[in-house]
């Protein structure tokens, strides 16, 4: 059994008129199945609209299936009785860095999640400075977070997500709002992360992104319309382009030379180039 | 006759208190000719305080900036007329979309600035075309029943319908998807070329930067400490990287190549220039 | 500029008074404010100068940066100063046809703006040597008691850390959607009251759906970070009495004893 078992998954939000009677909905998510094993680095890419964060939101249960299950180390989401394990689980950090942040010093925000989880003040403290000292930012723990900049201030939000010790932790677009020092920073983080047995799933416009995971979901109008190696998604130029996605530059260079469809990385690149 | 130039522009954030600094610290430049500008530098190097100076949002602390050769600092100049001639568009600028209908917002400015109802229309029309929407389709829409992209270029219209000589925008693509991105890098292209203005533009992504700029200023420190085409710019790759920035994907990739090639020679900032570069010298290679 | 308010920012230090728990704060607080009102003659003012100045003192907060947060309501204290200068009855010194400043006005005036002053010089105090969390933690604890009478004190105190968390957050989302108006010609400060309320409104909507967006985004985070409400939740930092709180328990009840009786002081000044 994989670790996270999504099946036949659709999500429909309701629209309702004035005087609060449903008069449409919209599929968001429209039968998407897919598994995500422990330990793995999951990427998932689609345009706006596609349903990529929605379906991040069902991973933890912030959203519900309207049909379909999701099920987390065999516990439905769709359970009242699990859903507190099943996210203390499965962590998440979101785009905007300054909108999820509780508390105004770093330290204190950090420790929110554990607090809610009800472990002991000095397991708090532990892992507060563990996770902290993982991002880099244990210097800046009595900072105010108003004092720091996007990057600095999603690394507390992963460091508030990791002090929780999940298994997983969802990225919906971190680095979409940071600036390129930012983004280097939190991408190094997720990838250490990763190595250190954490399952990533990593939703991103960014397709240099993409190619750092062991598998891309591809997204589209709420359908699953790939899921495979970042190799095999970008040797398909056809299914990339009508996915509205692009190619990285390594991939679009690599094709332009007309050079082996195996080369992923810009150092095989310049190896082939200079053959 | 310069259409901005910019004279020791400083700012100083709390003056004489303890957390003193210097946001501009005499800036000067000047642009001759309608062209595009791309700004970059790492977060808090003064690239939205710049703007912010050019259209008088902010009095600088000391120094002057200059408009068609008219002063704007010095106190005298009315305000209003300088932000009829200079377009500011704010990073996430859908985010300050307020009004009812599409057509509704992008009339805000016009309506500002004093102009007859009939040009008014026509102005809102072609702003809104300009833009790369429908306006038949989208005017009478509420803004926020559009996708992401397409409110940025409705609230980017709202700006363009002001006619302005000189347009500037706070990292335009930030936040896109891809196809969305493209859109605008598109759009930016279509506006300087049939409205013949300035355009001033500042972003993080590289691509970008060398895709659409004319010219190039590296701001570091609240200084221009960079000036030049942005093949020069992209040349000086370490100290760039000194700063904490990057150059784009195939400028990267060029330098890498050169360091095992040193024959190889790239000026190409495009992944379309390099690839033809790269073809040239495996043929000589094989030649040889 | 609005930035400057120092009312609910934290200046970190490790001096004896931001080591106080943080009910000894509050309650040290709520006294020198009633305090404040129990003053009616110069010396009262004076001890209550003394006391807060020896406070700032041992905090090492600058003078200063207390100082840079009373500039932001200093139209407040010149209204109440005028409005006291001009409406209080008694000995006439002055007179202007309906306008007349009495001798009881002009004290009048100047005790309450030292009153106001040292007023919010004294609460910035608390909020400048608490941290935030320190400061609803106390809160919260002090509430308890009430909350077997319905008072929700989790989740008064919890509200009250968001609002201090995002008052910077919004003061810049406010400065940002003013200045993008204003570079689309956005004129606030011309026109008769009607217009210039009109003229509010291309703020008011972005800002509303701002923040709402922060909220949606704020509860969807805190969800997914396990909150549930209060119960089961434990504190990284518990806070305990220490001997120095004993100490500033009695420094407090000094001072009190010390306002009570200049009030029994008649030596003119």
């Amino acid at each position: 059994m994989a670790f996270i078992e999504v099946k036949n998954l659709i999500l429909e939000f309701a629209k309702y008129d004035d005087a609060g009677k449903p008069v449409s909905s919209k599929r968001a998510l429209d039968g998407v199945s897919l598994d995500i094993e422990k330990g793995s680095f999951v990427a998932v890419v689609g345009m706006n609209g596609s349903g990529k964060s929605t379906l991040a939101k069902c991973l933890n249960g912030l959203l519900l299936p309207t049909e379909g299950s999701v099920t987390v180390d065999g516990m439905s989401t769709a359970d009242d009785e699990h859903i507190w394990d099943i996210r203390s689980r499965v962590g998440m950090v979101f785009q905007n860095p300054d909108n999820q942040l509780v508390s105004s010093i770093v330290e204190d925000d950090v420790a929110f999640g554990p607090e809610n989880l009800g472990i002991e003040p000095d397991e708090i403290r532990r892992r507060v400075d563990d996770a902290l000292r993982k991002v880099g930012m244990y210097d800046k723990k009595d900072k105010g977070a108003h004092m720091l900049s996007g990057g600095q201030k999603q690394r507390i939000a992963i460091a508030g997500a990791v002090a929780m010790r999940p298994d997983c932790i969802v990225f919906d677009e971190p680095t979409a709002m940071l600036d390129p020092a930012g983004r280097k920073s939190v991408m190094e983080i997720i990838e250490e992360l990763n190595s250190e047995g954490i399952t990533v799933v990593l939703i991103t416009h960014f397709m240099e992104e993409a190619l750092e995971a062991d598998r891309v979901i591809v997204l589209r109008t709420g359908q699953l319309l790939a899921d495979r190696s970042p190799k095999e998604l970008f040797a398909d130029a056809e299914l990339v382009r009508e996915a509205g996605l692009e190619m990285p530059p390594v991939i679009e260079l690599r094709d332009r030379l007309g050079l082996d469809k195996s080369i992923m990385s810009k150092d095989e690149l310049v190896d082939a180039c200079l053959l | 006759m310069s259409i901005i130039e910019t004279k020791d522009l400083t700012y100083v954030y709390n003056p004489e208190m303890p957390g003193e600094t210097r946001a501009l610290d005499a800036v000067s430049f000047s642009v001759e000719e309608p062209c595009i500008i791309g700004i970059i530098g790492h977060t808090g190097s003064g690239k939205s305080t710049l703007l912010q100076h050019l259209n008088g949002l902010i009095k600088p602390s000391s120094g002057d900036v200059y408009i068609g050769g008219e002063c704007i600092t010095d106190g005298r100049k009315n305000l209003a007329d300088v932000r009829r001639k200079i377009g500011l568009v704010f990073q996430y600028p859908e985010y300050q979309l307020f009004d009812e209908t599409v057509a509704g917002d992008v009339v805000f400015g016009p309506k500002n600035l004093g102009i007859a109802d009939d040009e008014v229309d026509d102005r809102v029309r072609r702003a809104i075309e300009m833009v790369g929407l429908d306006y038949d389709e989208v005017a009478e829409m509420s803004p926020f029943e559009l996708s992401g992209g397409m409110k940025r270029r409705a609230a980017i219209a709202g700006v363009i319908a002001m006619e302005p000589e000189i347009l500037m925008l706070d990292e335009p693509t930030a936040g896109l998807d891809p196809a969305a991105h493209k859109d605008i890098i598109d759009m930016i292209k279509k506006v300087q070329s049939e409205m013949n203005l300035l355009i001033i533009f500042v972003s993080h992504n590289m691509s970008d930067i060398a895709e659409l700029s004319d010219r190039v200023f590296v701001m570091k420190d609240g200084r221009i400490v960079m000036d030049g085409s942005p093949e020069d710019v992209f040349s000086r790759g370490d100290e760039l990287r000194e700063m904490g920035l990057s150059v784009p994907p195939a400028k990267e990739i060029a330098g890498r190549i050169k360091e095992r090639a040193p024959k190889f020679e790239s000026k190409a900032l495009s992944i379309e220039g390099l690839a033809e570069d790269i073809q040239k010298f495996r043929n000589i290679k094989e030649k040889a | 500029m609005i930035r400057d308010i120092t009312l609910g920012q934290y200046y970190p230090g490790s001096s004896a008074v931001h080591r106080l728990d943080a009910r000894t704060k509050i309650i040290a607080t709520l006294i020198y404010i009633v305090a404040l009102f129990v003053v009616k003659n110069f010396w009262g003012f004076l001890i209550a100068g003394a006391a807060l100045f020896a406070v700032i003192e041992v905090s090492k907060v600058p003078v200063k940066f207390i100082f840079r947060g009373l500039t932001a309501v200093f139209m407040i204290i010149a209204f109440t100063f005028l409005i006291n200068l001009f409406m209080v009855d008694g000995r006439v010194l002055w007179q202007w046809k309906f306008l007349s400043i009495t001798e009881e006005g002009v004290n009048r005036a100047f005790f309450m703006a030292v009153r106001l002053v040292l007023l919010i010089i004294g609460s910035s105090l608390m909020t400048l040597t608490t941290k935030p969390i320190e400061l609803t933690d106390g809160l919260e604890k002090l509430m308890k008691p009430f909350s077997k009478i319905g008072v929700p004190s989790h989740e008064i105190a919890l509200m009250m850390t968001i609002a201090l968390r995002f008052i910077p957050t919004l003061m810049e989302e406010t400065d940002k959607i003013i200045k993008a108006q204003q570079a689309r010609g956005a004129d606030f400060e011309s026109g008769n009251l009607i217009r210039r309320a009109k003229a509010l409104i291309p703020i008011l909507i972005p800002l509303f759906i701002s923040s709402f967006r922060i909220a949606q985004d704020l509860a969807l985070a805190m969800e997914a970070r396990c909150y549930h409400g209060g119960s089961g939740r434990t504190r990284m930092n518990q806070i305990r009495f220490h001997r120095g709180d004993a100490i500033a328990a009695l420094l407090v009840i000094v001072f009190l004893v010390a306002i009570v009786l200049s009030r029994f002081i008649n030596v003119p000044i």
